[in-house]
């Protein structure tokens, strides 16, 4: 197949005459095309002037036009009010989100950016290869970090985890004797064990003196303590007791790895892992009730603050993401030959293709909170993304299993030969052919995602449309409809019209068809 | 179950027709658990809002009245505002069905128009309606245009039409003396037409003698209702085209602004995606045929006919019954611009009576039945264009 892509081995051997040459290597002698074939002139005889009709049809067009660009422009340059663009950009982009914060939505759209720069960049190199892997977990990873620096997040203080820690370990209120004295002995055991365990491992003196070091020191420090005679339990005992089981159990964890090659290597982790351990016990281990006392990372916005362009790329990255492996299963379901899975499957994909977006809507925001517990309440964004991903996997259901359907049955029956699993038959064989073939339908799909993202503004949701809806409403922007909504259409048409342009060339690319 | 041999001492956790009903069982299970909780939370919602699931409130007062399309009072049911909404819809879907229709098969021939401005300006018009949405479209048509259109007053006439905020009037047509007799005319010749074209088609079938089955039957139907109107002392319609009197127009068909914008916006939405389609059709005929049966001595009309369109018919009709379903479908927009349609009717009884599962569920029952009725007929259309035997 295709020589021409090898063209050397379809060429005569030692033969360097090209095609279209007379004999004897002479180019056939050259005349200018007769005049009137070439130049503006032909052209648009060719495509305006080719017969009376046509050249009646161009005329009629011609003054149409010409009328409907006057009275554009007109309106455009004279009437339009364009400031209401103007004042109202901020608004328009982030919407409700708070002013001083702004700068969280604008990294997570750089962020957003710079994957995409990334992934173009790496995807074009083969070279690259090893580096998609971590590109992609970044994409799956990236929804999580931008929901975090979007919806502002909390972290717990090392005090906080170490209050909890010790309480459930000790439980001091349980053990109230014991609880005075812990500190001391607990150390001592750790680097007890520790110490025991190198002792074990390495015949070393000075390796060994340097085990036993800190194990003395620990044992100090203990003295005062210990000599102290109060409580049920005499502190000396314990004392001893816990260098005794360290030093034991530190003996037979030394004896376990020095079967294994990897013992010593793991000594030093061991060593380090104790120390902040002891340090943690010694210092910084207040043993109390725990109560959650979380620093606050970053501010927390309420997803009802989320508005504008903002809301409208969450609500389509978000949705994307969600409801491609979505409708990859419904898809995998609906070809399943089970048919307790595939009747269901079959069920929600028609059901839900069967009616209009916005009654999905409809139910996400009035249904959803009924059919949860009534103590558990999402919010209203998330409601909107819950009915756009069950919408939208549908659709892609049927996209994707037209590509199932496609790949050849020769190609399942070899993988099974070659003896994988069902598992691995489909996802290593079928699902990578199906999806290739899909890709342009998967993009439209998309596409018409992105579009519909504009109904949550009909349930009341302030995404693009409805903060451009709300503008309109203001009394200081009467009038000024046409503007903002032919901003909107752009900003649409922009985002719609590179999409589709992306996937005709990824289209182009992957070889759709021609493979 | 037989048991081979090589069988007897495999596991039976480990034979793929047991894990296969087993999967299936345990799938069933696990849905059923998940259907259960749900419905647990949802009679205990139910509870504390204090609602239930019957379907009696459709039967109390609704307590609003609408205006548009077949209209109800304050004091009419629930059901009786569902129904003027399920009405009010089925217009807006058939009128759009039909004109979308036009408008997509006129640009899709543009498309291929060897004139370039045309073609040009055809595929602007596809790439701008099909990469906005059409909410966006229905906004700009309903608030920037038609509402922005001139007062009653200052109403624009364009011929018959009349255009204003309050409002699009067309001409009605009204039955005068003959208008019996001429319906009677239109009868005779639909039926004469249906029965020439049989039988002329049936003679050039079997005789292969150039019959004009078509043509014959297209002048009966055209020419005896024609022949009616002109024998007729007065025309049988006459056109009533709307006057203001004092503040309002009398006389003439009424279009809401509201169901102008929602048909005007889905007509041309649609009309883009069918524009596309009819020209992939047009286009996927292979050109062989054409040219071989230009070579077999047929006019350019039965090529056209005969050749060309039962083909890329066959091409075209399912993705247009998907751009029907979405007219239809889409149609649930008319809330956004203040139509009461099916949907906007239902978010209004739900706000009214709260009764969130009743409504959703005749909503989408309606609508799923809506979208099967479009795709059967679809379908019986398409088996009756499909090749046999292919």
């Amino acid at each position: 197949m295709n020589l021409a892509h090898t063209g050397r081995l379809a060429d005569p051997p030692g033969g360097s005459e090209r095609p279209g040459l007379l004999p004897g290597g002479q180019a056939p002698p050259m005349e200018r095309p007769p005049r009137g074939e070439t130049g503006a002139y032909a052209w648009l005889r060719h495509n305006l002037f080719s017969s009376s009709f046509n050249a009646g049809l161009t005329l009629v067009l011609v003054v149409l036009f010409g009328w409907v660009a006057a009275v554009v422009l007109r309106w455009a340059v004279l009437e339009a009010n364009w400031g209401v663009i103007l004042k109202n950009w901020r608004v328009i982009l982030w919407g409700l989100y708070p002013r001083q914060e702004i700068w969280r939505p604008t990294a997570s759209l750089l962020l957003v950016l710079l994957l995409s720069v990334l992934t173009w960049f790496v995807w074009r190199r083969p070279e690259m290869r090893r580096w998609r892997t971590p590109i992609l977990v970044a994409w799956v990873v990236s929804p999580l970090v931008i929901g975090l620096l979007l919806r502002g997040f909390e972290l717990p203080t090392l005090r906080t985890i170490s209050n909890n820690i010790g309480y459930y370990l000790f439980r001091p209120d349980l053990l109230p004797a014991v609880n005075a004295m812990w500190r001391g002995p607990t150390a001592l055991f750790l680097i007890a064990a520790v110490a025991s365990t190198t002792w074990v491992l390495d015949s070393r003196r000075s390796v060994r003196a340097l085990a036993v070091a800190p194990v003395v020191l620990i044992g100090l420090l203990n003295l005062p303590s210990a000599l102290r005679a109060t409580g049920g339990v005499p502190p000396a005992l314990a004392v001893l007791l816990a260098a005794v089981t360290g030093w034991l159990v530190g003996r037979s964890i030394g004896r376990l790895l020095s079967w294994t090659e990897h013992g010593r290597r793991l000594v030093k982790w061991l060593w380090l892992a104790s120390l902040i351990a002891c340090l943690l016990v010694l210092t910084h281990f207040p043993v109390g009730r725990p109560e959650f006392d979380p620093a606050q990372i970053l501010t927390s916005v309420q997803p009802s603050l989320w508005s504008g362009i903002l809301l409208t790329l969450i609500l389509a990255t978000v949705t994307a993401v969600l409801s491609f492996p979505l409708g990859v299963l419904l898809a995998l379901g609906r070809t399943s030959r089970l048919p307790v899975i595939r009747a269901s499957c079959v069920a929600v994909i028609e059901v839900v293709r069967g009616v209009p977006l916005i009654t999905i809507l409809f139910m996400a925001q009035v249904m959803l909170p009924m059919f949860l517990p009534l103590d558990l309440s999402i919010d209203r964004v998330l409601r909107a993304i819950a009915g756009m991903t069950i919408f939208t996997a549908a659709y892609l259901a049927e996209v994707i299993r037209g590509g199932l359907q496609a790949v050849p049955r020769e190609q399942v029956e070899a993988a099974r030969a070659l003896g994988l699993s069902e598992l691995l038959v489909t996802s290593l064989v079928v699902l990578p052919q199906a999806l290739r073939l899909v890709i342009p339908a998967i993009m439209g799909q998309l596409v018409s995602m992105f579009k519909d993202t504009t109904l949550v503004a009909i349930i009341g949701l302030l995404e693009l449309l409805g903060i451009l809806s709300s503008i309109t409403k203001q009394r200081e922007f009467l009038g000024t409809v046409r503007e903002v909504y032919l901003l909107a259409a752009a900003f649409y048409f922009v985002v719609c019209y590179a999409m589709s342009v992306a996937s005709r060339r990824a289209e182009v690319r992957l070889g759709v068809g021609t493979r | 179950m037989a048991r081979s041999p090589s069988r007897s001492f495999e596991p039976f956790w480990r034979d793929v027709r047991v894990l296969r009903v087993a999967g299936q069982i345990a799938f069933t299970l696990a849905a059923l658990a998940v259907a259960a909780w749900l419905v647990s939370n949802l009679n205990q919602a139910l509870e504390a809002r204090g609602l239930d699931l019957s379907f009696s409130f459709l039967r109390r007062t609704a307590g609003f009245a609408i205006t548009q399309g077949p209209g109800m009072v304050r004091t009419d049911p629930y059901w009786k505002a569902f129904l003027v909404g399920l009405a009010n819809s089925l217009s807006v879907i058939l009128a759009g069905l039909v004109l979308t229709t036009l408008i997509g098969l006129l640009a899709g021939i543009a498309l291929l128009s060897p004139n370039w401005l045309l073609r040009n300006a055809a595929r602007t018009y596809v790439e701008v309606i099909r990469n906005t949405p059409l909410l966006v479209q229905l906004f700009f048509i309903y608030f920037g245009v038609v509402l922005t259109m001139p007062s009653l007053q200052d109403r624009l006439e364009l011929g018959p039409v009349i255009l204003s905020q309050r409002g699009v009037w067309l001409p009605r047509p009204v039955p005068q003396d003959g208008y019996p007799i001429w319906l009677a005319s239109v009868a005779v010749g639909l039926a004469l037409g249906v029965w020439a074209y049989t039988r002329r088609e049936r003679r050039r079938r079997l005789t292969g003698e150039e019959t004009r089955p078509f043509l014959s039957a297209l002048a009966l139907i055209v020419g005896l209702p024609l022949l009616g109107w002109i024998v007729l002392p007065e025309p049988p319609l006459s056109f009533e085209t709307a006057v203001l009197d004092g503040l309002r127009m009398v006389g003439g068909l009424r279009m809401t602004p509201e169901f102008f914008a929602l048909l005007l916006g889905l007509v041309l939405y649609t009309g883009a995606f069918i524009a596309d389609i009819v020209r992939a059709g047009i286009l996927a005929v292979a050109h062989g045929q054409r040219e071989a049966a230009r070579s077999l001595g047929l006019s350019e009309g039965n090529v056209l006919r005969l050749v060309v369109l039962p083909q890329s018919m066959r091409v075209v009709i399912p993705p247009l019954t998907n751009q029907y379903l979405n007219l239809a479908k889409n149609s649930s927009l008319a809330f956004g611009i203040g139509y009461l349609d099916l949907y906007a009717v239902s978010q209004i009884i739900f706000n009214q009576s709260g009764q969130a599962v009743q409504v959703i569920a005749l909503l989408m029952a309606t609508y799923l039945a809506l979208s099967l009725l479009i795709s059967v007929v679809m379908n019986w259309f398409n088996r009756r264009m499909a090749i046999p035997g292919r």
